[in-house]
């Protein structure tokens, strides 16, 4: 309360004034110079192919409908617009198996020519099957890690077998 | 003939106030800028404003008074350029004066607002509407303060009989010691601080004009390209002119015999009358037009009645 | 004449937005931080001397009449800038009974700066941007 009173008399700012001249300005040297970026900024989001299922979580919980996964052949494509973006954080939140992040990368200013082509493109594949040779989508190493608390090789092999080969597998691994 | 020519033209009206004025205008904003913590915009900017303002284009509100609209602006804006003619520069230009241009000045100062207050009115806005009533209240008391002031400094000149002429009041002051250490002129100094204030409208009287909290441009809300180039010039010159007769009236010091050299001390001066104004800009808030026409017709009057008294007096001999 | 674009004169319509961009562009011009008077820039109140105009907030239906003067005041040549997600897209609004549609519709756009509310240099970066257009703009009505 008593910094509020002395402050509202015309010397509290005469006081700030004095303090500006002597110390210099305080203004931040951005674009002229580096700018502080904190670590946990909203920028943008990336997704880390090796690390993705194509679940479509993000899709579902996505406010804005930003992101958009197809399949084309056999490659499943991830694509984000970043125009329509609101860099909250849902995808990240929701996301099971960590694969989408946002980013501290804040530059989001571009022309008209480009606002369509502003967008980030990731590409998941399918796996082939070892034995059978059937395209399947392979569960990733950190989905393995959210589900099982023990990821030994006999878990290890739902990255390379596709699901009928897999239960053969087991069958006979168990029942031999 | 040829020297009055370069006189009004070049030195010390037209292209050497304008541009030393257009400089003045933007250490204001780097000054205020430094103040308040920040860097400010660099030395040149306001003539990359002036100029960029003559490259767009004219747009005229539809139920506006045409004429009035594109030509008032130069009202002001010649009314300045013609006064700088006569102006004495200490030192540097004796001043083309004829016997009486004190009172020529006393009717120059007013023509900027004229033209403001014809150019703001000639456009249909409510914006302007306001901004021009609050103007013309203001300058009702600020124009009794100067008025005032000229005439004491133009009494004890003549010791009892009013001498109008700058040329004299400068030279009587360059025998007998300049108005500033003289302690019965120190009302007066502080009445014409409260003067130049509110005639640039500065804070505390940014009632008018830039005052972002109700009307926004003021009188200048319609106005577009060359209009507005005009009056940014007009602003320009009338700092060099405050200054000047600042100078005259109380400071008409010359340091040196050389020309070169006062003209420098001029412009050293001009730069720390300018400093101390902006100074006073950064620190004061503005007030309501109610307070400040209250406080114009009260202090500042009272201050400059004082020194009148006080001249009147001391050329009655009893001071 | 490149030495022009060093004064842009910047004004700033809401049209209906949260008020989250519009803080971010109020730091941007007043507060010492980021102070962007050193660009050379200024704010003004009015449309008529603007060169650069700021839009942030979906167009809402109330506000749409206010918006389409404010474009018709402009002189030329000038350069609009969507600021924040809602003008550029409609972002989370999309699809809304109240939305009158991305600023596309109305005139054309020049520079996006998405983010809800895009970081004050993302917008000083954008405005930057806009600033090299103006001066295209110029020479081609040279």
């Amino acid at each position: 309360m008593e910094t509020k009173d002395k402050d509202s008399k015309m010397s509290g700012f005469l006081k700030i004034a004095i303090r500006n001249l002597l110390k210099g300005p305080t203004t931040d040297p951005y674009p002229f110079g580096p700018t502080f970026i904190p670590d946990k900024l909203r920028g943008k989001l990336k997704v880390n192919p090796k690390a993705c299922t194509a679940c479509g979580t993000c899709e579902e919980v996505c406010p804005s409908g930003a992101i958009h996964i197809t399949k084309n052949e056999n490659v499943y494509v991830h694509t984000t617009w970043y125009n329509t973006c609101c860099y909250c954080g849902n995808c990240e939140f929701f996301c099971p198996t960590g694969a989408i992040k946002l980013t501290n990368d804040f530059h989001t200013a571009n022309t008209e020519a480009e606002k369509f082509k502003f967008v980030t493109v990731a590409t998941i594949p399918e796996v082939k099957c070892e034995k059978c040779g059937e395209y399947f989508m392979a569960p990733s190493l950190e989905l393995l890690k959210r589900a099982y608390p023990n990821v030994n090789e006999s878990i290890e092999r739902f990255l390379t077998l596709c699901p009928k080969c897999r239960q053969k597998e087991a069958f006979e691994r168990l029942h031999k | 003939m040829s020297a009055n020519i370069i006189h009004f033209l070049i030195f010390p009206g037209g292209l050497f106030a304008l541009v030393l004025g257009v400089f003045m205008l933007s250490l204001e904003r780097i000054v205020v800028a430094k103040l308040q913590g920040r860097v400010g915009p660099p030395i040149y900017q306001n003539f990359i404003d002036v100029i960029k303002l003559f490259n767009k284009e004219i747009l005229i509100p539809k139920d506006a008074k045409e004429c009035v609209f594109k030509y008032a602006p130069l009202i002001g804006f010649a009314g300045m350029l013609a006064m700088l003619y006569f102006l004495p520069v200490p030192g540097v230009y004796e001043g083309n004066g004829v016997n009486g241009d004190l009172i020529l000045l006393i009717y120059v100062m007013a023509l900027p607002a004229i033209a403001h207050i014809l150019g703001g009115g000639a456009s249909s806005s409510p914006y302007a509407a306001i901004a021009v009533n609050r103007e013309l209240k203001l300058m009702l008391v600020y124009e009794m303060v100067f008025v005032v002031i000229s005439f004491s400094v133009a009494l004890y000149v003549g010791k009892g009989d009013a001498v109008f002429s700058l040329k004299k009041i400068m030279e009587y002051q360059q025998i007998h010691g300049s108005f500033l250490l003289d302690w019965k002129f120190w009302p007066a100094i502080i009445a014409f601080v409260i003067f130049v204030l509110a005639t640039l409208e500065l804070p505390p009287f940014q009632i008018a004009h830039h005052n972002d909290a109700d009307v926004m441009d003021g009188f200048l809300i319609e106005h577009g390209s060359i209009p507005l180039a005009i009056y940014e010039m007009t602003d320009a010159l009338k700092i060099v002119l405050l200054s000047a007769v600042f100078q005259i009236f109380f400071f008409p010091v010359a340091i040196a015999d050389d020309v070169v050299l006062n003209l420098l001390w001029f412009i050293v001066k001009t730069t720390l009358f300018v400093m101390f104004f902006s100074l006073l800009h950064a620190i004061l808030p503005s007030y309501r037009i109610d307070q400040a026409f209250k406080f114009l017709l009260i202090v500042p009057t009272t201050l400059s009645l004082i020194t009148l008294v006080l001249v009147i007096l001391s050329v009655k001999g009893l001071i | 004449m490149s030495i022009i674009t060093r004064s842009p004169f910047l004004f700033r319509i809401n049209t209906g937005s949260c008020n989250g961009c519009d803080v971010e562009l109020a730091t941007t011009a007043m507060i010492p931080r980021y102070d962007v008077e050193r660009l050379g820039c200024r704010y003004t109140g009015s449309p008529k001397h603007a060169d650069i105009l700021l839009v942030t907030g979906p167009i809402t239906v109330r506000s749409k009449p206010y918006l389409l003067e404010v474009l018709d005041e402009l002189p030329n040549p000038f350069v609009v800038v969507a600021v924040g997600t809602c003008p550029t897209s409609c972002g989370i609004f999309r699809d809304s009974y109240a939305i009158e549609g991305p600023l596309d519709k109305y005139v054309k756009v020049d520079v996006n700066v998405p983010g809800c509310p895009p970081r004050p240099q993302a917008i000083i970066d954008g405005v930057a941007k806009a600033l090299e257009i103006w001066k295209q703009k110029i020479r081609i009505q040279k």
